[in-house]
């Protein structure tokens, strides 16, 4: 799977999480700060990060809130996870 | 289970909120609480120490908010460990590390030191809102280019296309109804024992688990999956105009140009399938008018597509080619 497909499937499950931000989340990229651009608290880091374990079909080893600080973090663990 | 603000007792299962997370512990005095790692805040974060199983005392638990206790219902009473054993097993423990925010976190540790099971409601909650998220996948494939031969199921619809009499509208029913089982698989991923297909009184196909809708025109197939009611039309301009079911409605249809009466008749279509009611009546006026959207999609030219329900908002649209799928980007009309 691409980084590009990857970020696709994010997109789509920040979406689920969040529709009343569509625009911005439709608009990031892997610079996007998770906290500062997308507006991430705890427990969407944590939505977030069930929903990779679902759709990605991968277990996350222990991942701390503070451990993605951009979408692309983000992709580096899954990328690193489906290799 | 309920959660209140009380005197806490040895044993007792105990939580407090801190932000939009809890912290959960087992309370032995003011003095010890047994708790997977101290509160989930900066400051305790930043040694980079691996998270055990410790005894803190109550002040850093709560960090200086309201410690709720659990309460438990008479079933759950049955199930807990009485509170000395609860106690027990929690400073048992203590130095223990293994800790993940998913899969071992401090409401895990504080469940299976009251009922001997490993479970995290949040968890549980977080995995039950992704799976219940609104679902309007739409998979279109050209009928050129079709997926593996695989087994058809359930076996009642096997033999219903076997039983075509035309080898070529044979072979569109089963492809069509590969795209669903293929559709099914990318957005929902039921395991197949999980499906109950069943065919109603009018002959509409539905599942236990999940809605769909089905459409072939021309050389396209396209399957609809939704965890709502959903409907689905293809047409082209050909198409329609040879439609032995359009025809009463091109008749009654007039002073309108050719393309908006194709339109009108795609979207009654889907609102139609949407509605799963009764028989297909192209002169009636259908309601859910609200939840129909058409799409235009440059690899599909000429082809008017109109998909309804009741979450069209979640639209996304999946192009297979050669057994992998493609993400679409439709124009909504």
């Amino acid at each position: 799977m691409t980084r590009a497909e990857i970020i696709e499937k994010l997109k789509d499950i920040l979406l689920s999480a969040d529709d009343r931000n569509r625009e911005t989340i439709e608009t990031c990229d892997e610079r996007s700060n998770l906290a500062l651009d997308l507006g991430f608290t705890s427990i969407s880091t944590l939505y977030m990060v069930i929903a990779i374990e679902e759709v990605f079909s991968i277990r996350f080893d222990n991942v701390g809130m503070s451990d993605f600080e951009t979408l692309g973090d983000v992709v580096d663990y899954i990328e690193k996870k489906l290799s | 289970m309920k959660w209140i603000p009380s005197e806490c007792e040895r044993g007792d299962m105990i939580r407090v909120k801190l932000g939009s997370v809890y912290h959960y512990g087992i309370f032995s005095s003011e003095e010890e609480v047994i708790a997977f790692g101290l509160p989930p805040l900066p400051q305790y974060r930043e040694n980079g120490e691996e998270i055990r199983v410790l005894a803190t005392t109550i002040d850093v638990f709560s960090c200086g908010e309201i410690v709720e206790k659990a309460v438990f219902d008479r079933r759950e009473r049955k199930k807990a460990f009485p509170k000395e054993k609860t106690l027990s097993l929690a400073k048992s423990r203590i130095g223990e590390g293994g800790y993940n925010l998913i899969h071992n976190n401090c409401e895990h540790f504080v469940y299976e030191c009251v009922f001997g099971v490993s479970r995290s409601t949040v968890e549980e909650e977080m995995r039950a809102r992704y799976r219940s998220r609104p679902v309007f996948d739409l998979y279109l494939m050209p009928l050129e280019n079709q997926l593996p031969q695989t087994e058809i199921f359930p076996e009642k619809r096997r033999r219903e296309i076997e039983s075509c009499a035309e080898a070529a509208e044979k072979e569109r029913k089963a492809a069509v109804w590969r795209l669903l089982l293929f559709a099914q698989k990318q957005s929902f991923g039921y395991p197949e024992e999980e499906l109950r297909f069943r065919k109603s009184f009018f002959g509409k196909w539905t599942c236990n688990r999940f809605f769909f809708s089905l459409a072939l025109c021309g050389g396209s197939a396209a399957a609809l999956v939704s965890n709502a009611a959903a409907g689905l039309d293809l047409e082209t301009s050909e198409h329609f105009k040879n439609s032995e079911k359009a025809a009463p409605f091109l008749k009654s249809y007039v002073g309108e140009d050719p393309e908006s009466a194709l339109k009108e008749y795609a979207k009654r279509q889907a609102i139609y399938k949407c509605s799963g009611k009764g028989r297909f009546s192209p002169r009636k006026e259908y309601s859910r008018a609200q939840d129909a959207v058409f799409l235009q999609l440059p690899e599909f030219p000429g082809l008017t597509l109109c998909a309804c329900g009741a979450h069209v908002r979640s639209l996304r649209v999946f192009l297979i080619e050669a057994g992998s799928q493609k993400r679409l980007k439709p124009v909504i009309l």
